[in-house]
């Protein structure tokens, strides 16, 4: 493998500079002369049929340009990421509190606000169902349609009944995992202007080019004459994935042919974007008397709320993941989605499997207490390596198993952990494990990149996928730096912007290093090609091996005289144009409808979290004081921005293990804040040890896997299993606060003493 | 609605302007003087992207009222720092990876700003303190207290 | 000298990539430092500091690495119940210095010296007896007897069988009868561990390992 040059070094991000001085202009901070305020009527009930919308009084308000309702969308009214379930604008039915029911478009915020309150609604109001069990119910309240489960997926592999009745242990437990917030700070905001006959929509978005497939067909118009911008965005996470104000604002310009700007309040953020899934998870694992996995049984009801956003996808991959990273020959999962009238549940950040991680690894580690072997062995004893095949009976291609992650992870706590200087604290060490595919779950998901490099060796890189802070633009302008022996800075790029650039698929799954990756591989290759020809017309060369590096031409690893810039003005002076383009595309296997059999993922990474925490027995507060997070990513392109995302991704997942929790009540939010819902801030987190593991796969772009997510599907797991260490009991749902250990630590005694 | 007079000292010059009495100062900074670096995250004053130094204290500008800046000496993000001309917090942040998003960016370098303005070599527990209240769900922090440090030293 | 430098061993690119059974030794040893481990053992970085004070030889580095992979291997081989009154990190750590005195006269007895010397006595036991081992029938397995089997089946760092490796001693000494009744407690310490091991917990990696240690056929194996 030749050394790299761009790839593998920690450049600098090429926004830092402006956001640091504070000049990013995020949506909010973009004016335009004359535009508009709009704002959004929502309903406070969760279930009811909407008889009459009357706007009469608010469009004859001073200062309103516009009131719109559903009658007022030209298309079709519906839109969703896969199923087109929710409306634009409610027409008859309200299923969750928060739907949108009626737009304003005024002078000022003031009048559209006062706008609203002049909307008169007349509604019946529906029993609500909010517990997705009572929800599966032949007799339960309908959301949509006459069943509330979405969709059933099944794994099935082997013979599970037998591997039970032969198993020397069985464990069985329940798990429930909490509806979690992506709490990204920039709430929702966008801004539309019309360009001629262009509707231009400037947002806070991961997925550009499907809003412009909603806004064409929700405007009945074609897309090309829809330019869905991405403004820079402050964090998505998943969350700005659903459409949230993009249509609102192309009707609102397109009718008002001013510029409208919508900018959400972060309680509307918290009551109308999607949440991670809550799961109710009952898990059954059979095992011989050495720790050897036979099977596991799992079935899980997930709570998608009033809307499909997702689909079956997130518990899809949540069942694909259901085993863990070990090898499991029989498996038996069933995963439901279904709807009830609570807050949507979609795409967040690990896309169900952190709430899954929770389960197999506190299962593993009941294993090792069974077997009386420790947590590390039962771990490596059953890990997947090359080779094994996965629950959907897919043959993996890897070269070492969890190994590679956990020892290191487990050694760097280990040979730190000191006792209590408290008696009434105990210390405790847990560990949590996964691997994670990249990519969409056996469904096709390709990602393009335009390339066009000019003679001075400088270059534009298009490419659709959405920079949301992770630092995607600067990357992928590595990759083609290194390709082509290109100046870093020398490149530009253009993201997310369907106005020039091709689709990038969205920012999520963990996807855009690898696949946006590869598409800009591609696209450099094209260009590369013209270059070696041109050196091969002008120099004669033809078995001289090739690299450019640092703008030079490097023939047989010795610098030449000749730059790289060289060849390309030659090529451009003979009229070819040095530019490329390329796209990518996974390839998979779609999942057998019966069997969950199939290939859902091309690569996938393996990780590893080792926990140390210390739990006040008096009062169950539980401190996690550090996490060794080794993953492996393949081939770490920029390693500083690799360990953003580790120690980011496993806040994330501390305050998903012991902080946040969306409580809900007949389906309302009832911790819409920052006050109510608690995120880690700088005082509640544990020192983050990030381990890079570099195992490359050979089919990513110099061997780069994927990353956004891992480090939020271990930590909980981790987290819970360290707390059962220290104080010998386990808890079971999510999360762990101070009231369940301190409860559970009085019921422990109560049955010693009884 | 009358307007309120105020004077007062912006990022070193001085401003004199007319506001509505219930006006916001985080809105006031953003709209009327189109200093949009100043961020709003969550309007009640537990995020922190509105961040502001008053009179070199760290206050939440969305809780303040903008007739509240008279007669004050009021520093944002704007004044910190420009092209060709960094802070050596600002520096430090983009050396030391401590940007994602940044929408966090500006409160949490206002934050270290007045940290490092009282207590120029603060231990890693100060630093922390002093950026609780600026939350960021990009970056985990640690990052952000290196460049911190990084920036105390120089 | 760079080989006497034993840390580039185990550095990407070095003598030989740094196998995955590294990384279990440093978890073994670092579990003797978490907060229930009752006695003192080196971690794994005081031992490769150790192995470079004694400008100890690469093959007796590599060796010691091997014994230390097959006393593991044997030890993770046995049954939970029995397992779990023995210490594997001990035994990994007396395997990795059980050769730390080889350069010397009487190795075994120095080395159990020199390891009190630097605290670590627990060790001791197991390293002084590894050459001249008692053990006949119906004893108990121990991790002195694990490691003088693992010891007995490493050639440098190859698997060799203990029948073989008779053949080859009195190949070289000639003393048939006095080599016979020194592979005695050798022979003794193979069956009992044969008879305990529980099969079912030999993974498909060590399985040949396993054929080594139990087959009859003289045949050299590479780890």
């Amino acid at each position: 493998m030749p050394e790299l040059s761009v790839v593998g070094k920690s450049v600098i991000r090429k926004d830092a500079l402006d956001k640091v001085l504070g000049k990013t202009r995020y949506s909010a901070d973009i004016k335009m002369e004359g535009m508009l305020y709009a704002k959004v009527l929502r309903s406070t009930v969760a279930h009811a049929l909407v008889k009459k919308i009357d706007t009469e009084k608010a469009k004859k308000l001073p200062g309103v340009f516009a009131v719109l309702t559903a009658n007022d969308v030209p298309g079709l009214n519906g839109h969703g990421i896969i199923f087109k379930d929710e409306p634009v604008l409610v027409i008859d039915k309200i299923r969750k509190i928060g739907d949108g029911l009626a737009l304003v478009a005024a002078q000022t915020e003031e009048i559209a606000c006062q706008a609203l309150s002049l909307i008169e609604i007349e509604m019946e109001e529906l029993p609500g169902v909010f517990n997705p069990v009572e929800a599966m119910q032949e007799d339960a309240p309908k959301v949509h349609g006459d069943s509330n489960i979405l969709a059933l997926r099944k794994i099935i592999r082997g013979d599970v009944e037998a591997a039970f009745a032969k198993a020397d242990i069985i464990i069985e437990n329940d798990y429930v995992t909490q509806m979690q917030e992506h709490a990204y700070i920039e709430p929702e905001a966008g801004i539309a202007y019309m360009e001629d006959d262009v509707i231009v929509i400037k947002a806070s978005t991961q997925n550009t080019h499907f809003d412009c497939r909603e806004i064409a067909r929700n405007l009945a118009m074609p897309q090309s004459r829809i330019r869905m911008i991405q403004a820079p965005t402050g964090g998505g996470f998943g969350g700005k994935l659903d459409i949230s104000v993009q249509i609102y604002l192309s009707l609102l310009t397109w009718k008002t042919r001013r510029p409208v700007k919508l900018v959400y309040s972060r309680e509307e953020s918290v009551i109308t974007s999607s949440k991670r899934h809550p799961c109710i998870i009952h898990y059954r694992t059979a095992a011989d008397s050495t720790g050897k996995l036979l099977a596991v049984d799992v079935n899980v009801v997930a709570d998608t709320g009033a809307y499909s956003s997702y689909g079956p996808a997130p518990i899809t991959r949540l069942a694909v993941h259901a085993a863990g990273p070990y090898e499991v020959p029989n498996v038996k999962i069933y995963a439901y989605t279904v709807y009830t009238n609570n807050p949507t549940a979609g795409a967040m950040r690990g896309f169900g499997v952190p709430q899954i991680a929770f389960a197999y690894e506190q299962q593993m580690d009941i294993l090792a207490e069974k077997t009386g072997i420790s947590p590390l062995e039962v771990r490596l004893r059953n890990t997947l390596k090359k080779g094994s095949k996965t629950s959907c009976g897919q043959k993996l291609v890897v070269e070492n198993g969890i190994e590679n992650t956990l020892l290191p992870a487990f050694e760097k706590i280990r040979i730190q952990s000191e006792h209590s200087k408290v008696s009434h604290k105990k210390r405790g060490i847990g560990m949590g494990s996964l691997y994670f595919g990249i990519g969409n779950t056996g469904q096709p998901n390709p990602a393009g990149a335009f390339l066009d490099v000019m003679e001075d060796g400088s270059a534009h890189l298009m490419v659709g996928a959405a920079d949301i802070g992770q630092g995607s633009n600067t990357i992928l302008a590595q990759i083609a730096a290194e390709e082509l022996g290109l100046d870093f800075t020398d490149i530009k790029v253009t993201s997310a912007d369907t106005g020039v650039t091709p689709d990038g698929g969205a920012s999520s799954a963990s996807r855009q290093t690898y696949i946006s990756g590869n598409a800009v591989l591609k696209a450099a290759h094209v260009v590369k090609t013209m270059l070696l020809n041109e050196l091969t017309e002008w120099k004669g060369l033809t078995q001289a091996e090739i690299v450019f590096k640092n703008k030079m031409v490097y023939m047989n690893g010795k610098e030449t005289k000749i730059t790289v810039a060289d060849l390309i003005a030659r090529r451009r002076g003979k009229g070819i144009m040095t530019i490329g383009h390329g796209w990518y595309n996974p390839t998979t296997i779609p999942l057998d409808e019966e069997t969950g059999q199939g290939e859902p993922y091309e690569v996938y990474s393996f990780a590893s979290h080792v926990a140390e925490v210390e739990v006040d027995t008096e009062t169950g507060e539980v401190t996690v004081l550090r996490i060794a997070a080794a993953h492996d990513v393949g081939q770490a392109v920029n390693p500083v921005q690799v360990q953003g995302q580790i120690e980011g991704g496993t806040i994330m997942g501390v305050g998903y293990g012991i902080y946040e929790e969306i409580k809900t009540l007949k389906g309302n939010i009832r911790t819409p804040s920052f006050a109510t819902y608690l995120i880690p801030t700088s005082l509640d987190i544990p020192k983050v040890d990030p381990i890079i593991v570099e195992e490359r796969a050979n089919t990513g772009p110099f061997g780069a896997k994927g990353l956004g997510e891992p480090p939020l599907v271990a930590p909980a797991a981790a987290i819970a299993n360290a707390v059962a260490n220290a104080i010998g009991v386990r808890i079971y749902s999510l999360p762990v606060t101070p009231e369940k250990i301190v409860q559970a630590l009085a019921e422990k005694e109560t049955q010693k003493i009884g | 609605m009358k307007s309120v007079q105020i004077h007062f000292i912006l990022n070193g010059k001085e401003v004199s302007a007319a506001v509505e009495p219930n006006q916001r100062a985080v809105d006031f900074l953003r709209d009327d003087l189109d200093l949009t670096g100043t961020k709003i995250g969550c309007g009640e004053g537990d995020c922190g992207a509105c961040t502001i130094l008053l009179n070199g204290k760290t206050t939440n500008s969305c809780l303040l009222l903008a007739a509240q800046f008279d007669g004050t000496s009021v520093i944002t993000i704007e004044g910190l720092g420009s092209y060709g001309k960094l802070d050596a917090l600002q520096q430090a942040f983009i050396d030391e990876g401590a940007v994602q998003c940044g929408f966090c960016t500006p409160g949490m370098l206002l934050s270290a700003k007045s940290l490092l303005d009282e207590n120029p070599s603060p231990n890693r527990l100060e630093i922390m303190e002093a950026i609780s209240g600026n939350l960021c769900r990009c970056t985990g922090y640690e990052k952000i207290a290196n460049a911190i440090e990084k920036a105390a030293k120089k | 000298m760079a080989k006497d430098n034993v840390a580039y061993l185990c550095e990407e690119g070095g003598a030989f990539d740094p196998p995955k059974y590294i990384w279990l030794f440093i978890s073994l040893l670092s579990l003797s430092r978490g907060p229930e481990y009752r006695g003192n053992l080196p971690s794994f970085s005081d031992v490769l500091l150790l192995f470079q004070q004694k400008k100890l030889p690469v093959p007796v580095i590599e060796h010691s690495l091997a014994v230390a992979y097959t006393a593991m291997q044997f030890m993770l081989w046995l049954p939970v119940k029995i397992r779990g009154h023995m210490d594997l990190s001990l035994l990994v750590a007396a395997s990795l210095l059980h050769d730390i005195e080889r350069l010397q006269p009487n190795h075994a007895s120095k080395g159990a010296d020199f390891v009190c010397s630097r605290g670590y006595s627990s060790l001791a036991p197991l390293i002084g007896s590894h050459m001249d081992f008692a053990f006949k029938r119906g004893d108990v397995l121990t991790e002195a007897a694990i490691l003088y089997l693992a010891d007995k089946t490493c050639k440098g760092k190859q698997w060799v069988k203990l029948k073989e490796r008779m053949a080859e001693s009195i190949n070289t000494y000639g003393n048939i009868l006095e080599i016979q009744h020194r592979f005695a407690a050798a022979f003794a310490v193979r069956q009992a561990f044969v008879k305990t091991v529980d099969p079912r917990m030999i993974s498909d990696e060590t399985n040949f390992l396993w054929q080594i240690i139990c087959e009859e056929e003289a045949y050299l194996g590479e780890m």
